[in-house]
């Protein structure tokens, strides 16, 4: 009596599956769940981002000064070789002027 | 496993489904120190009796639903009125005893392995077990 009460509750007591509908909307919060936790797990993926968009701003700061820094240098140049150029010629033109007068007067 | 558990002891599908839903989330959480199938086995199985009997503890009784007392009838080719019996008789079972039997009949776990996973000493899980084979088959005759 004893074991065919005992197999009687095995056979009521056999398990049941879920309905389909709940298991994909199961499997669906499981899935979603799994992905944020993945997301929070890896703080250091967050902070490697902000590190390398300092780095890249950094970056361009530092191209960007440096273009700035030669262009004015440039434009000193420009202006020494102007200066230069411009004395030179008052120097030519001096000596020019200056010859044709001793023709002129010595003549 | 753990739907079935939660069926059974909570004796309410949508009750069975929160309890399912939430053991599964939690587990996900807990995944990554479980170091084997068997442990996570264990794991899901030992949550979610306790949850089930916490949760019957803390509200009011669930009026057994017709789903559960009919769940497999439609393939029970051996005696579906005896089976559906069965299982509202179980059902009656004060809360301990049911929790026994459900992890012995459906789960097939030993009385020792029903006694680590309930915290419950070896002689109270048989003792359970011998009451509510005495009761279901008293009330069965």
């Amino acid at each position: 009596m004893s074991r065919d009460l005992e197999q009687d509750l095995r056979h009521a007591l056999r398990p049941v599956d879920p309905t389909p509908e709940f298991t994909n909307k199961l499997l669906a919060n499981i899935a979603a769940e799994r992905c944020r936790a993945a997301s929070n797990k890896r703080p250091w993926l967050r902070q490697l981002a902000v590190a390398a968009s300092v780095m890249l701003a950094l970056g361009l700061g530092w191209r960007t000064y440096q273009q700035r820094e030669r262009a004015l240098q440039a434009h000193a140049e420009l202006l020494k070789a102007l200066a230069i150029t411009s004395r030179s010629l008052d120097h030519a033109y001096q000596a020019v002027h200056s010859l044709d007068a001793n023709r002129v007067h010595g003549g | 496993m753990v739907y079935s558990l939660g069926l059974q002891i909570l004796r309410n599908r949508a009750a069975a489904e929160d309890l399912t839903q939430d053991v599964f989330m939690q587990f996900c959480q807990k995944i990554a120190s479980l170091d084997s199938a068997a442990h996570a086995k264990h794991w899901l199985r030992r949550v979610a009796t306790h949850r089930a009997i916490d949760q019957i503890r803390r509200r009011a009784p669930v009026p057994t639903s017709e789903d559960v007392l009919s769940l497999i009838d439609e393939t029970d080719a051996d005696d579906p009125l005896l089976a559906r019996h069965l299982r509202a008789l179980i059902g009656d079972l004060p809360l301990h005893r049911r929790a026994v039997v459900v992890l012995r009949y459906q789960e097939d776990l030993d009385p020792a392995e029903i006694g680590e996973l309930l915290d419950m000493p070896l002689n109270t899980v048989k003792s359970h077990l011998r009451r509510a084979l005495e009761e279901l088959r008293g009330r069965l005759t």
